[in-house]
């Protein structure tokens, strides 16, 4: 979700001039302890945190803060162009049973490992024999120079050297969170920004899917944008 | 005499002599306080009762630290053994020894990365990055201070292998009887401290083990202690089940470390004071 992040900052910026984005892409976990700790201003999210429950309440605030949904990812697990990879072997390959794929996937403090590790077979850990890197990044350049290598990633890897499964991990929402207490004007026009017509472009051109038009419009109610 | 050659010293150099001196002093004295300190914090993080801790990743990032260790210590011994004994008394060899140990372990993990591993890579279709790489790179790299402590102990029977020799024993008499007995528990000492030095070894093995949780490592997410460390902990939450458990791993590792390292100095020391305790 960084580089959708800097995409929405870079466009953004060019409406609003005086307005600058600082962007870090660090992991939703650090992101949101960035916005209790440090004062950030918004963070995003490709994960609802732990203990919100949004799907019930539909507009939840955990520890004060505030989510919104901009957009869709669908997780799939991911190998280099033209490798053809046994995908019966990709959930045992990383659960350590004998396999010819080398199974790489993200460190210990990701939360996307936690959903994979979840939707693998709910084991406490993945299986040895499992290479975790510290970013999707890395985890995606892995992919690409090995043709044994798989890997997982978000809808928004877009390196020209990888394919993609067709059934799906996961689909989960990419949020944003905003600290509690009245918006600032500044972020407020980013958040609105985000989910016009042209915020709502950028999520599709970078893989991930958009919001239907309704509930932007109903977001933006909410909101009172 | 020694007046004068007190004369010949320039002041700034003894000034400066003794301020080394003094920081050095200080340093020294402050140094077993900051371990305490930094055992104390770790077991107080560790937070050895908490319930939602997962020891069987610990236990994992342990196994691999550990079976590196031994691994490495395995492949660097033999070299440093036989080249010890066969480069005995070299002032040259020392002073070879002297510079590449001074070479951190990241500097063969290095090389072994970017030269070696993508020609075996190309050839063989290994990966460039994988936990046995890290066993040559740090056996690579204990192979010199290995070497050089080894050959320190087996000075120890130099005299008495001289008269051994004047009586008639073959050299390897004088090997098996004299100067292995006698260099014994230095060697036992030199290993426990190259075996000390490579299990918390973190960032050669970062570099080129390619943090595979490797079957001799068990499924705990991360190569080593050291690499579960410097890839997790910046992110952890400070009291979350990681963050216990990181700090677990780093108490365990130290304590370990430390063990092993005291063992050696014990040894050591009874094997210069000649058997005496």
């Amino acid at each position: 979700m960084d580089i959708l992040l800097a995409r929405w900052a870079e466009a953004f910026s060019r409406i609003h001039p005086a307005w600058t984005l600082e962007v870090d892409g660090k992991g939703s976990r650090v992101a949101m302890r960035a916005l209790e700790r440090s004062g950030a201003d918004l963070a995003a999210l490709s994960s609802i945190p732990p203990g919100a429950d949004f799907v019930r309440s539909g507009f939840p605030k955990p520890q004060g803060h505030l989510l919104v949904v901009v957009g869709w990812d669908t997780l799939r697990f991911r190998w280099r162009l033209g490798a053809h990879p046994d995908t019966s072997e990709i959930r045992p390959a990383y659960l350590g049973r004998e396999s010819k794929l080398r199974p790489i996937g993200r460190n210990l403090s990701s939360g996307t490992r936690d959903e994979v590790r979840a939707a693998i077979g709910g084991t406490r850990e993945f299986g040895s024999g499992v290479r975790s890197l510290p970013s999707p990044s890395q985890v995606a350049q892995a992919v690409a120079s090995d043709p044994r290598s798989v890997g997982y990633g978000s809808s928004g890897w877009s390196l020209s050297r990888l394919e993609r499964s067709n059934d799906a991990i996961q689909v989960r929402p990419l949020v944003l969170a905003f600290p509690a207490g009245p918006m600032r004007p500044a972020v407020a026009e980013f958040l609105s920004f985000v989910l016009s017509r042209q915020g709502q472009k950028l999520v599709a051109d970078d893989g991930f899917r958009p919001l239907e038009p309704d509930s932007t419009a109903a977001w933006r109610a909410r909101l009172g944008l | 005499m020694a007046e004068s050659s007190r004369r010949r010293v320039p002041r700034s150099v003894r000034i400066a002599d003794r301020l080394a001196g003094l920081v050095l002093g200080v340093g020294g004295s402050f140094a077993p306080f900051a371990l305490a300190a930094a055992m104390f914090w770790l077991f107080w993080q560790a937070d050895l009762l908490h319930p939602f801790a997962d020891w069987s990743r610990v236990g994992g990032w342990l196994r691999g630290s550990v079976s590196l260790g031994l691994v490495a210590l395995a492949g660097a011994s033999p070299f440093a053994v036989t080249g010890a004994l066969l480069g005995r008394g070299s002032d040259l060899v020392r002073l070879h020894l002297r510079m590449v140990a001074a070479v951190p372990l990241a500097v063969p993990a290095f090389l072994l990365l970017h030269w070696t591993a993508p020609w075996v890579s190309q050839r063989f279709g290994l990966p460039v990055q994988h936990p046995g790489w890290a066993c040559i790179a740090l056996a690579v790299g204990m192979v010199p201070p290995l070497w050089l402590i080894l050959s320190d102990a087996l000075e120890r029977g130099g005299g008495i292998s001289a008269a051994a020799y004047a009586l008639g024993a073959t050299p390897s008499q004088v090997m098996r009887t004299l100067i292995l007995p006698a260099s014994a528990p230095g060697l036992v000492a030199a290993l426990l401290r190259g075996f000390s030095r490579a299990m918390g070894e973190t960032m050669a093995v970062l570099l080129v083990s390619g943090n595979y949780a490797s079957a001799w490592g068990g499924a705990g997410g991360a190569a080593t202690v050291g690499a579960a460390l410097v890839l997790d902990l910046p992110e952890a939450s400070p009291g979350g089940g990681l963050w216990i458990d990181l700090m677990r791993g780093g108490l365990l590792l130290t304590v370990m470390t430390v063990s092993v390292y005291a063992v050696s100095d014990r040894v050591e020391r009874r094997f210069r004071s000649g058997g005496q305790p």
